[in-house]
């Protein structure tokens, strides 16, 4: 094989090691980074907006205890605006739907929830149900508490969810390092064993030859050229020993 | 010493890992799994470290006898650690010293395991790991001399080096061709088994995957039952009977493949190997029997699976025997010890080696009888030379000093006894599962980091018959530079 190539060989192999390691690096880690945004996007934000609906069940509960109370106008007001909340967070959950099984927990919510406002929306103060605290306990209470476990369930749903992806990150980020080690490591490997065959196939046959040319230039020459590689430094130091046989039979001539 | 030389001879025993990685990476990818990159990746760093000697050093004639341990030791190591890279950049429970772990167990086929889900793993990693049994279970160096046979002198050197003296023993031929015997008769006997397996009912991958592990006498399955998982007395009964015989000389069996199937049944060292095998079967049946009274066909079945298993230092497993009874498990203890024949692919302080240390022991007992008697020891029929009696027993004192040693160490960082001790002779015998919490049915995964380090070096002492191994890491081996 000529020289250039063979020391090209050496470099080609750490090149191929790094670029192959650098562009799996890379791979993974777009990977990593596009499934952090899937947590965002598909778990983040279906927990946040089941936290925000339980908090508008909890200040809709409140409303309905203050028109129990005869309170209409804050009452009112405020159903009015957790009502607005809710509806708001359940129509952003149901276009997030990511996780199996989400959807019909939604449409499960959105079927109790309505039970739960028709319990309220009807006319509180000044009819016999208000102060009915009897009233409150068994037909609002218990409707109020199952949208609210089901929202939970929601949360958890998306919880569990965030927990998988997050530890598959976790696993994709530990991946990502690892070509990048494995690549390290053969590489230093190449480079002792490239370093070790270049200083004895090439290095040390160049001072031979340089040692040869000395020898011959004082008019001493060895009868074997002892070089352990073949190729261009093997014609090199042949070369040099017939030149210096040409010049001694030159000037045995003269 | 000449490290060109060593380097080109590492290079190409790394080459052949490759050559195992790329037939991977096709069953990977034919089956579409993520072991895909990992293996490719695995078989670039094989494939470019190995050819890189290659483009430097030219064909070497001759090696000396450093050259060739030291070609042999470093070819081990070198293949296990390229061996971990494609098990760590796969990931999952593949810690580097995981990784590292399942390397080794494969390559000394010794087939412990840190896997509680194997069926989870990639097809094409099921297969690398099956391979690596199948490479190192002949030997690396003896894989690249059936491979390259225009090695000349050097070939005869990396034999001396590769396989021990009594392994030589009953292969009486030029080195080509004791090598042209030991290949034919480990391709032969994989692809028997494998087409048996398969017309009993194996899919062919793992028909494949469980030939290379039997031959090797490795004992990586691609299940996590092991062999319970094909519930199947027909597959036991094939196995078995492949464990049997890869637990003999290879040499013995060729010739009595050849015809010469007196020669088989002539040597004493085959006679006791298949005796104490016949003995283990009968008290562990006996003994589940008394057990369990669960009838004797039951006990007879899983009892003669276990004892072949171990005794032949397989490891594949039908049943947990870290439930069995004392007696029982000291039988697989012994049996762990002790395992196969020399000159097939079993670890452990061979049958050989027993047949000369009992014979040893009766020409004491009759020396103090008659104290001015010359007693040889006799070993198929011949004298036992001097210098072979005294390895074999420095040999067997040195392998129970090391388990003795390791036992300790485990024990030290945790492990309990019982686990530790039958841990550490199954690892350095190349057996595989030991007893307790590493037994069977378990795993090795569980071990603290230190442990499993201890243990990979137990495996690499043991498939090296310890002496190589520690020769290399003496500094005398590198100093002297002269002799070749």
């Amino acid at each position: 094989m000529p020289l250039r190539l063979r020391i090209h060989s050496g470099f080609l192999v750490l090149a191929v090691l790094l670029l192959v390691a650098g562009v799996w690096t890379t791979w993974e880690m777009r990977s990593v980074g596009s499934s952090v945004q899937g947590i965002l996007d598909e778990n983040y934000r279906s927990i946040h907006a089941a936290t925000m609906m339980v908090g508008a069940l909890e200040r809709e509960d409140s409303g309905v205890l203050l028109l129990l109370l005869g309170q209409w106008t804050e009452g009112r007001a405020t159903l009015a605006a957790a009502d607005s909340v809710f509806n708001e967070y359940l129509s952003f959950a149901e276009r997030n739907v990511t996780v199996a099984g989400e959807a019909e927990l939604l449409e499960s919510i959105r079927e109790q929830y309505t039970e739960y406002r028709s319990r309220w929306e009807r006319p509180i103060v000044d009819t016999p149900r208000q102060g009915d605290i009897d009233w409150y306990s068994s037909e609002v209470h218990g409707a109020f508490e199952e949208v609210r476990a089901s929202v939970t369930a929601l949360a958890e749903l998306n919880q569990q969810s965030l927990y998988r992806t997050a530890s598959s990150v976790e696993i994709r980020a530990s991946r990502a390092v690892r070509p990048g080690l494995v690549a390290i490591l053969a590489c230093l490997s190449v480079t002792v064993v490239f370093s070790f065959l270049l200083q004895h196939y090439v290095v040390t046959a160049i001072l031979r030859i340089r040692e040869m040319a000395r020898e011959a230039s004082c008019g001493r020459m060895p009868d074997e050229v002892l070089l352990e590689t073949r190729g261009e430094l093997y014609d090199l130091a042949n070369y040099v020993a017939v030149l210096y046989r040409a010049s001694l039979a030159a000037r045995k001539e003269a | 010493m000449r490290p060109q030389a060593i380097l080109r001879y590492v290079g190409l025993a790394l080459l052949l890992s490759c050559a195992f990685m790329i037939l991977s990476c096709c069953i990977s990818y034919a089956g579409g799994d993520d072991g895909l990159l990992a293996l490719g990746y695995g078989a670039l760093v094989a494939g470019l470290i190995g050819l890189l000697p290659l483009v430097f050093v030219p064909p070497v004639r001759a090696l000396s006898a450093k050259e060739g341990l030291t070609v042999v030791v470093l070819s081990w190591l070198l293949s296990c650690l390229v061996g971990a890279v494609p098990y760590v950049l796969w990931g999952g429970p593949f810690s580097l010293t995981n990784a590292w772990f399942e390397s080794v167990s494969g390559y000394t086929t010794t087939g412990s395991s840190i896997l509680s889900h194997i069926e989870g793993l990639p097809r094409g990693l099921l297969f690398w790991r099956a391979a690596t049994h199948w490479i190192g279970g002949m030997g690396i160096v003896l894989f690249m001399l059936a491979v390259l046979p225009a090695m000349g002198m050097s070939g005869g050197v990396l034999l001396r080096s590769e396989a021990s003296a009594l392994a030589r023993e009953g292969l009486q031929a030029h080195s080509q061709q004791v090598v042209r015997i030991l290949w034919r008769v480990y391709v032969g006997l994989t692809l028997a088994q494998t087409g048996l397996l398969w017309i009993c009912g194996m899919s062919l991958f793992d028909a494949v995957t469980h030939s290379f592990a039997t031959i090797a006498t490795g004992g990586f399955s691609s299940w996590d039952r092991s062999i319970a998982h094909f519930d199947s007395p027909l597959i036991e009964a094939v196995i078995t009977v492949f464990m049997v015989l890869s637990g003999l000389h290879f040499g013995l069996l060729f010739a009595a493949a050849a015809g010469a199937v007196r020669d088989l049944w002539a040597s004493d060292v085959v006679r006791y190997y298949l005796a104490g095998l016949a003995v283990g079967v009968a008290i562990c049946t006996l003994s589940l029997q008394l057990r369990d009274g669960s009838g004797w066909w039951p006990c007879f079945r899983v009892a003669a699976f276990q004892v072949a298993s171990v005794g032949t230092s397989t490891g594949f497993a039908t049943a947990d025997t870290a439930a069995w009874p004392g007696a029982a498990q000291l039988v697989l203890l012994f049996m762990t010890l002790q395992c196969a024949c020399s000159g097939s692919t079993s670890g452990g302080i061979k049958a050989d080696r027993m047949v000369i240390f009992g014979g040893a022991f009766v020409r004491h007992v009759r020396q103090l009888m008659h104290p001015r008697g010359i007693l040889p020891v006799w070993r198929e029929g011949h004298p036992v030379g001097r210098e072979v009696l005294e390895e074999s027993l420095l040999y067997i004192a040195t392998y129970l000093g090391i388990a003795l040693v390791a036992t300790l160490a485990l024990s030290a960082l945790g492990v309990d006894l019982l686990s530790a001790f039958s841990g550490t002779v199954a690892t350095m015998g190349n057996v595989g599962p030991g007893l307790g919490s590493v037994g069977s049915a378990a795993n090795f995964g569980h071990l603290p980091a230190a442990a499993k380090w201890v243990l990979t070096a137990t495996m690499l002492l043991g498939r090296l018959e310890i002496f190589a191994l520690i020769l290399l890491l003496t500094p005398g081996h590198w100093r002297d530079t002269a002799g070749y």
